[in-house]
């Protein structure tokens, strides 16, 4: 894809007079096509403004004089201990314990980031390094992975982290170690069949002319050109693993109380929502809803970036 | 390739923001969020209708969780006393009239206790004409009520909880159940013939009377003859292990309603028992003539389907009104509504319990000192608040909630730990514990249930103020809570959870087995040693231990008068409190509801529901 032609003129295709002709990598037109992208760039901005609540979220309880754990039993409860709707005091409310809705919500997109960020990376890693060593050397350690993953496949990875954490007890880095190392089959699947095509191309054949050892082709010469499939499926993975994590701490398995976390705000609301406390439900909800609809966007934008054609990803 | 354009994106979120907002609305009901006005603990909300009862219709009730074991003479939980209420009948029990539900009434048996010999000899006479649903039919004898007496204090995994009430009142009844040979504990045949085979040497049976003799007097003794184990158990109950399927599968009744299936933590369905006579039951009206059990239901949804009417839920099994739902039934009854009621429990729920044992921090939960410490950081005025505010819960500063005899006897006012977090932080440093080097804490609690959790998130919070404190939550559900945490055995191979640390803190509850002349069910089971830890029956869950406890205990059981018994109570009490042995919050009020077509809904405390072998169907359900 070529940007537009000029104001000035030129024939569609042609290079208009006084401009060097430059060749462009495949980076460099997934990045221009990602600027045109409207949805990408909005998605992106939210992404950024979740990101930076998080980050400020100690300003804010500073502004507010509300710490996340602290409880206002006498001006964040009712007379019957139930939550008090927004207010001046209380911008989004308060949840069942007499705590600032709004600041547990800016700390519970620490956690979302968090777990979404590291186990996503976590998956990335094993997903690259299983992938690799599948397609490249092949046959048995081939077999051996592709077995281990069809295992992983065949468990429901929720079902693996309940039992696993109700054995260890919940915690949030035991969330993103079992998100992150349960998440890596597709990714490994995906990374190995790119491998397995691009082995038998002419570079890599003379890069083992020259003597270059298995592992120098495996993340010199074929990691970065399966580089854009990663990052591609990181960008999708990402809101899966938030999402994740919200389930295990709504089913009482993921990030223990009190930490603020979306998934547990959403759970405990659940019992509240239907007596009328509409604020305790909805502020936790939106605020997933609209960080795993950024991410998914921006993942898709990714996508069509680096694949107009929709070849690779369907 | 587009997936998602802006609009689509902001529309999405949008849509989305209205659906949550129209669903919160539309089941929202008024929160009124003001001063709750005063209102009678006790307020009953009968729901007379209009005309005679009606018989008929099937009662469906949706609950939350089992019992706790099914079977005739062992459950100690309210879901088994609410079966047992329906299917097999004790010597006395507890009468469904409103202002009466608490004065323990002839069942099985004819009158009241004749007491001879000083006190000393306490007998009871059974009722002729009650018959078992065998096939054939077979008269419910005195032999069967010794049986259940025999077989509640089994060695098997399955005996009766509160044993330790009575066991040591009633002569030969501590060397009898001392007696069961090992095998009986996973032997059906060891333990059938042991209990055909052997006697309780202060338990006699003279055609229809039961005389008991006791090892001091024991004038409460009555309110003990409302537990399971003085119920009547046919001999078939002794095919299989106690709580076993080969018991349960073939459950035989002598109320008004048999089990006809039972599918554990699922469903419990009853029939009417075609041998029960009305006139030989004056507890009991039976005017329904099936009822459905579904266990599976939830908290919240329960208490928002109830008010409207639909046949396939009349009344809650287990299901506690949750928090959320106060304002909403407060509303109700201020509003003069005949479908809510709000009881007492005279329970202690939650209380704070410290394990004395657990070895964490050097083992700083077993001194006093600490405990007393971490008492006086809690400002019992917040938990009220959280747990429902005063309108739903009586602060209680000490063992004895009112209701229970003894209370009285404890000064007015008394309360050992007015919230003083200075004093508390200067009692930790002197115990070592400073903000640099925090006493951590392991606070056990049930994150199945909202007040339970928000007990917890309030204790946390306070104590984490201190500075010199660090809680850490151990979530767990209502029957790992007390299963595998609380209840577990403890043997020097296999030390209970208390012992190895796996929690510092937890919040139980408890209620006592029967009321008013009940004080020695709560110091026997809460706090005597050994006799009230876990592995001999009881529910001192923090193995408190205290000789001077332990005295007066005994002193209080061997007054001759319950006057006098008082006075030792509210002692053993103010020193089990000295001790820091336990924390009260709060004495609770229950608020439960049914739908609008369950009428004559007697609130029975035992069980905190309204009594089910009691209520009529204006619309019977389907």
């Amino acid at each position: 894809m070529t940007g537009p032609a000029t104001a000035t003129g030129t024939a569609a295709g042609a290079e208009p007079a006084g401009r060097k002709i430059e060749g462009r990598s495949p980076w460099r037109l997934a990045y221009e096509r990602l600027r045109s992208d409207r949805s990408a760039k909005i998605a992106a901005g939210t992404i950024l403004v979740i990101a930076l609540l998080a980050i400020c979220a100690p300003v804010f309880a500073a502004i507010t004089g509300h710490g996340p754990d602290q409880q206002f039993i006498n001006i964040g409860e009712n007379a019957n201990g139930g939550p008090v709707p927004p207010s001046g005091t209380f911008w989004f409310g308060t949840d069942s314990n007499g705590r600032d809705l709004f600041v547990r919500v800016l700390y519970g997109a620490r956690v979302s980031l968090l777990v979404g960020v590291l186990a996503t990376a976590i998956s990335v890693a094993l997903g690259v390094v299983f992938g690799l060593a599948a397609g490249y050397i092949g046959g048995l350690v081939d077999s051996l992975i592709a077995r281990v993953i069809d295992v992983l496949l065949s468990i429901p990875l929720v079902l693996i982290a309940i039992s696993v954490a109700y054995i260890s007890g919940p915690g949030i880095w035991l969330v993103i170690v079992i998100v992150g190392v349960l998440s890596f089959t597709y990714l490994a699947r995906i990374v190995r069949g790119q491998v397995i095509s691009l082995k038998e191309k002419e570079y890599i054949q003379a890069a083992r002319a020259l003597g270059a050892g298995p592992w120098r082709i495996m993340f010199t010469d074929l990691l970065p050109n399966v580089m854009a499939q990663v990052i591609v499926y990181a960008s999708l993975l990402i809101p899966l693993a938030i999402v994740t994590e919200a389930a295990l701490s709504f089913l009482g398995v993921g990030v223990p109380p009190p930490t603020p976390d979306w998934g547990q705000m959403i759970d405990d609301a659940s019992g509240y929502y239907q007596y009328g406390y509409w604020w305790y439900l909805f502020f936790p909800s939106l605020a997933l809803l609209i960080t795993t609809l950024a991410f998914n966007i921006l993942g898709d934008s990714v996508r069509d970036a680096f694949d107009p054609r929709g070849r690779l990803f369907v | 390739m587009r997936h998602f354009h802006p609009r689509a994106y902001g529309a999405m979120v949008g849509a989305v923001v209205l659906i949550i907002l129209v669903a919160a609305c539309t089941s929202a009901t008024s929160i009124s969020g003001q001063p709750t006005q005063a209102l009678a603990p006790g307020w009953q909300g009968l729901n007379p209708g209009t005309g005679a009862p009606q018989y008929g219709g099937i009662l469906n009730m949706v609950g939350v969780s089992d019992v706790a074991v099914m079977d005739y003479d062992i459950g100690y939980y309210r879901t088994d006393f609410q079966v047992l209420r329906l299917t097999v009948r004790q010597l006395y029990s507890w009468p469904a009239i409103p202002g009466h539900t608490l004065t323990p009434a002839p069942d099985l048996a004819t009158g009241m206790p004749v007491a001879t010999d000083n006190g000393l000899k306490q007998t009871v006479t059974i009722r002729s004409g009650l018959v078992w649903n065998t096939s054939p039919p077979r008269p419910v004898t005195a032999q069967d009520v010794v049986r259940g007496i025999k077989r509640a204090c089994n060695p098997s995994p399955y005996t009766f909880g509160g044993m330790a009430d009575f066991e040591s009142t009633i002569r030969g009844l501590t060397a009898y159940c001392s007696g069961y040979p090992a095998a009986a504990a996973t032997s059906a045949a060891v333990m059938k013939q042991y209990i055909e085979s052997h006697s309780v040497s202060g338990i006699a049976v003279s055609g229809n009377n039961i005389t008991f003799t006791l090892t001091r007097p024991a004038p409460w003794l009555i309110g003990a003859m409302t537990l399971p184990p003085f119920s009547a158990v046919p001999i078939e109950a002794e095919d299989g292990l106690p709580g076993s399927p080969q018991v349960y599968g073939h459950m035989y009744s002598d109320g008004p309603y048999e089990i006809t299936s039972y599918t554990p933590k699922k469903s419990i369905t009853f029939a009417r028992n075609p041998q029960w006579k009305a006139s030989t039951d004056p507890l009991r009206k039976a005017y329904v003539n099936a009822i459905n059990v579904d266990e599976t239901g939830n908290q919240a949804t329960i208490y928002q389907e109830m008010a409207t009417g639909s046949p396939s839920l009349g009344m809650s099994f287990d299901a506690l009104a949750p928090p959320a739902a106060y304002s909403q039934l407060l509303d109700m009854i201020k509003s003069g509504s005949q479908l809510a009621n709000m009881g007492a429990t005279y329970q202690s729920n939650p209380y704070l319990v410290f394990s004395t044992v657990s070895p964490n921090d050097g083992g700083a939960l077993g001194k006093v000192a600490v405990r007393q410490a971490l008492c006086y950081g809690v400002q019992r005025s917040q938990l009220i608040k959280t747990l429902g505010g005063t309108a739903v819960n009586i602060p209680l500063t000490h063992v004895l909630p009112p209701g229970t005899d003894g209370a009285q006897d404890v000064p007015g006012g008394y309360d050992p730990y007015p919230y003083n977090p200075s004093k508390a932080r200067s009692m930790l440093a002197a115990a070592g514990f400073t903000a640099s080097h925090p006493l951590r804490l392991k606070l056990l609690y049930r994150s199945d249930s909202q007040g339970n959790t928000k007990a917890f998130t309030n204790i946390a919070s306070q104590l984490d103020a201190l500075g010199s404190v660090s809680v850490t939550g151990v979530p767990t559900n209502q029957s790992d809570f007390y299963g595998k945490y609380l209840l577990a055995p403890n043997s020097p191979g296999n030390p209970a959870p208390a012992y190895q640390g796996a929690w510092d803190l937890a919040l139980p509850a408890f209620g006592p087995d029967w009321y008013g002349n009940s004080a020695v069910t709560w110091f026997n089971e809460l706090f005597l040693s050994p006799g009230g830890f876990a592995a001999n029956g009881g529910v001192n869950f923090g193995y408190f231990s205290s000789a001077a406890v332990n005295d007066t205990i005994s002193q209080a059981l061997s007054q001759p008068t319950e006057a006098q018994a008082d006075v030792y109570w509210a002692k053993a009490d103010e020193e089990v409190m000295q001790a820091a042995a336990i924390y009260p919050i709060t004495e609770p009020l229950q608020l439960a509801e049914h739908a609008p077509y369950v009428h004559n809904a007697v609130y029975m405390i035992p069980f905190l529901n309204f009594d089910p072998a009691n209520v009529w169907l204006s619309k019977p359900g389907s």
